[in-house]
């Protein structure tokens, strides 16, 4: 099954984006790879063996994937509203400099 | 007799609910929102306890039930006495916290957002114990290191907090990859996730003979894996001491008296079913069993004397939980033969116990630092005139950790060391004696430090009052529970319907006793000297930096080793972006830039070139021409032979210019 | 054949999606990649999963897109043609071991439902559709709300 071996590298893409990127819609895309990888492995699998149920829990997966992602980009749109910039160590630096924790962004 | 079931699935599902509520109720005010969440945990409580007389009547049996959720998974409640064991734990304290909450907390901010996380983490730890199947029981443990994550950043405006909660979140989390790998692992064996269908799996691969004890052991250890990170054990203990960023009344109810506890019940949970087929228990003794008594002991002995060297009050109760837990482990290493050995239930017993005593010494730490405002036992002392109550009770919690009789910690820990040095080696009881020595100096050192002597500097700036009421009362309710929990021995005994015949005179009987008895005169005597007579010789002793000083300043550098393993990936990160740079950006500008430059050079020069030529040709030309002219011999064949040369000049000069122009 | 190209549009565009400099392309890029998976799906025989995976990710990538627009408002340098080739290149040799490397595990079965079917009986069209229709108004949004920023009001 190739399929595995794909979705391994879907999932090593987004991976890697989570550790180098800093503009913050890139590090949701990555997030949403990662979950994009992790998905099309189940239902490979899950078609292959011919289970039909493993794909029925994958579509309640999808769409809890897909109102968390609306949340965070919201949020995302706020904070980058907040401090005028959409780098993530910028956005640290000018927190840090306001004094304020990472919580409280 | 009722059926329990009911009460079974409604004693989890009734504080998670309950949860939700929390926002909508504050809504009416502070007052209401107080009182509902008492009356859930006072519900809680009282529903753990309904389910104690039928197991403890009942044959020890389990008893399961079961919602078919979808095929191969199902939500379900197993009772059994170890299940109720913990309920009651968590149930009780989890009362006895919301109690003493309403005091402690009183005027802080965000106080919604606290008791709504109080209400998810009771429910989430009763549905982690009561749980019947591993998936479950995975879905529960992930909910309760989360709530200790938003519980210890509760106040999020203090920097080390957060960072706190991001530290404890990310070592529990370790650990919860290597049970997710168990759990994958005991699927892939046997096809189930619950409990009694794992057990009735080994049953028939053993009566078949295809019993794979090989992966049993992998499994084992990777379960161990996920107990350490959650108990704090040794190397994943550092955690512990930085979750006291959190309030104290959620230091006392996740980090002394529950959510460490959880690695213990897996443990618990485990052995109980490796125990049913004695094939197993044997694979796994020569080295499972004597990992998790090393780990026990190594972690007992580390905690105790970083408690012994802290000067943070919540520290050195933060050390003792981790020291207790290893004494804990250890016993767990002892139970060869599962159920039926000591030091199962000895392991389960000084649980109780450490429970009861941990929680009270976190419940008066919090009063002390409600009065005083700081957490650092330097500057305190000669409490007790302030603080009478607090004193006593104190007082009682020492005396209960150093294991003096007859308190309950003499007992369990008693029971612990004997279990220990029936099964384990010579080096690990002696280890465990001197633990128990380290333990009762630190108790000892704390009680000086705090309450004796005359008071401190910052203590007549302070002011301090006795704690209010409130704060007081679930303190004294542990305080007695300390005292009577060792006689209640026996029926623990009966209630976990285990084999083995322990009575009460037993520990008094015992080679350990008069042994650990012994031990502790002379190691009480000097530390009397050094902090309660103020020896300076040995209090400088004490102090001067030596390097056995530094190694227990630094936590064993522990904590070191993992700021240096995390600083190192964010540097990675960095190494990875800049190679990812210069190859995407750079590299192709690079190769474009000097592909234009060379071509900006051919055109600079052999266009040059080219001008310079062609200009060449064109003044020869001119001067030929003018030369033919001035020759003007009109001889015929000189006219001809110039227009042949014009003529090839001019198809040179075409083939040049032709030439290049391509 | 198909399976093979259609992964390594899968990993180009996953690549594309993370290195773009311009949020929007990534955005765009993202959208290919869910594309794609779709496309894999279906011929995996899961395709009702393929659908939906194509509906939600139709609302997703609405979201993204108005989101990138308001994410990005300094002028980002834009990625110059020869980065955009350096990228696929890499995103290529990515997809070689996807192609060439094969695990050997279970052999497939055939799809349950054919995509006809899927489609009409079971209103994989409506949904399709409506899909289309939703990523045309976000598009649009997207188009409108450029404008205002870099147009005049």
């Amino acid at each position: 099954m190739d399929f595995v071996i794909l979705s391994i590298v879907m999932l090593s893409i987004g991976i890697y984006g989570l550790l180098t990127k800093r503009h913050l819609l890139k590090v949701f895309i990555s997030i949403e790879l990662i979950a994009i990888g992790a998905t099309f492995n189940f239902v490979t699998l899950a078609s292959a063996m011919g289970k039909g149920l493993g794909e029925a829990f994958l579509i309640l997966a999808f769409s809890t994937d897909t109102a968390v992602s609306a949340v965070i980009l919201a949020l995302l749109v706020i904070v980058s509203k907040k401090y005028g910039t959409s780098d993530v160590s910028e956005i640290l630096k000018i927190a840090e400099e306001k004094g304020e924790t990472e919580a409280e962004i | 007799m009722v059926s329990i079931d009911i009460f079974a699935w409604l004693v989890w599902i009734i504080p998670l609910v309950s949860c939700l509520f929390v926002p909508l109720i504050s809504k009416f005010g502070n007052k209401a929102r107080n009182y509902f969440v008492i009356a859930i945990s006072t519900l809680t409580a009282g529903l753990a306890l309904s389910l104690v007389p039928s197991v403890f009547f009942g044959s020890g049996q389990a008893e399961v039930s079961t919602i078919a959720w979808i095929p191969g998974i199902s939500a379900g409640v197993f009772i059994d006495s170890l299940s109720v064991l913990f309920t009651v734990l968590v149930a009780f304290f989890g009362f006895i916290i919301t109690i003493y909450s309403i005091g402690y907390m009183k005027g802080e901010e965000g106080l919604t957002r606290y008791y709504f996380q109080l209400l998810l983490f009771i429910g989430s730890m009763i549905g982690l114990v009561i749980s019947d199947n591993l998936i479950q029981m995975f879905v529960f443990w992930e909910m309760v290191g989360f709530c200790s994550y938003s519980l210890v950043s509760f106040w999020y405006k203090r920097p080390e907090s957060v960072k706190s909660g991001n530290k404890v979140f990310l070592m529990t989390r370790i650990g919860d990859i290597s049970l997710l790998a168990a759990i994958g692992l005991l699927f892939y064996a046997f096809g189930t996730f619950s409990f009694q269908g794992i057990v009735s799996g080994i049953q028939n691969a053993a009566a078949a003979g295809t019993l794979n004890t090989g992966l049993l052991v992998t499994i084992a250890f990777l379960v161990l894996g996920g107990a350490i990170a959650k108990s704090a054990q040794l190397p994943l203990f550092t955690w512990l001491y930085s979750a006291m960023e959190a309030p104290t009344s959620i230091s006392a109810l996740l980090h002394a008296a529950t959510m460490v506890k959880a690695g213990i019940y897996l443990l618990s949970r485990f052995i109980l079913i490796f125990a049913v087929v004695p094939a197993v228990m044997v694979a796994l003794q020569p080295l499972w069993l004597p990992t998790v008594a090393w780990i026990g002991v190594l972690t007992a002995l580390v905690g105790a004397t970083l408690a012994f060297t802290t000067t943070d009050i919540k520290g050195v109760l933060a050390y003792s939980t981790v020291s207790q837990l290893g004494f804990m482990m250890a016993a767990l290493g002892a139970a060869l033969n599962g159920l039926a050995s000591t030091g199962w239930f000895a392991s389960l017993f000084h649980m109780m116990s450490h429970a009861f005593f941990e929680g009270l010494g976190f419940l008066l730490a919090g009063g002390i630092i409600h009065a005083l405002g700081t957490r650092d036992m330097r500057l305190m002392g000669g409490l007790r005139k302030a603080m009478p109550i607090t004193f006593i009770l104190a007082l009682i919690m020492v005396l209960t950790t150093s294991g003096l009789p007859p308190f309950a910690a003499f007992f369990s820990k008693g029971l612990v060391i004997s279990s220990v040095a029936d099964v384990g080696s010579l080096v690990q009881t002696i280890l465990l004696y001197a633990t128990t020595m380290i333990t009762f100096a630190y108790c000892i050192r704390f009680f000086t430090l705090v309450f004796m002597g005359k008071e401190s500097e910052h203590l007549v700036k302070q002011h301090p009052h006795e704690a209010p009421k409130v704060m007081l009362i679930p303190a004294a309710i542990l305080a007695g529970l300390c005292i009577v929990w060792g006689f209640a021995e026996p029926l623990l005994v009966t209630f976990m319907h285990v084999d083995i015949s322990v009575t009460l005179l037993d520990s008094f009987l015992s080679l350990e006793t008069p042994i650990f008895l012994a031990l502790l005169i002379p190691t009480g005597l000097l530390v009397y000297w050094t902090y309660y007579k103020n020896n300076q010789t040995l209090r400088n002793l004490a102090a001067s930096s030596n390097p056995i000083r530094t190694i227990l300043n630094h936590a064993y550098f522990f904590d070191d080793f993992y700021y240096f393993v995390a600083r190192g990936i964010a540097r990675f990160s960095e190494g990875l972006r800049s190679v990812e740079n210069s190859i995407i950006n750079t590299f192709p500008q690079f190769v474009a830039s000097s592909v234009i430059r060379v071509a900006y050079w051919v055109q600079k020069y052999l266009d040059v070139l080219a001008d310079q030529l062609l200009n060449l040709l064109a003044i020869g030309t001119m001067k030929e021409a003018s030369k033919i002219k001035k020759a003007s011999s009109s001889s015929l064949q000189h006219y001809i032979a110039a227009a042949v040369l014009g003529f090839i000049l001019i198809i040179v000069l075409i083939i040049l210019t032709v030439g290049l122009g391509v | 054949m198909i399976l093979e190209i259609l992964s390594v549009g899968l990993i180009i565009s996953a690549c594309l999606a993370l290195f773009l400099d311009e949020a929007v392309y990534s955005v765009a890029a993202l959208a290919g990649t869910f594309l794609f998976t779709a496309l894999l799906y279906v011929l995996n025989g899961a395709v009702f999963v393929a659908i939906f995976q194509f509906a939600v990710g139709v609302g997703t990538l609405a979201i993204l897109f108005l989101s990138g627009e308001m994410l990005s408002d300094k002028p980002t340098k834009k990625t110059s043609l020869k980065s955009t080739a350096a990228l696929i290149g890499v995103g290529v040799v990515l997809s070689l071991p996807a192609i060439f490397i094969s695990v050997s595990g279970v052999a497939s079965s055939g799809a349950d439902v054919t995509f006809g079917d899927a489609l009409w009986n079971l209103n994989g069209l409506d949904v399709v559709l409506q899909g289309l229709v939703i990523l045309m108004v976000a598009v649009g949004t997207a188009i409108v709300l450029y404008q205002k920023r870099s147009g005049g009001k």
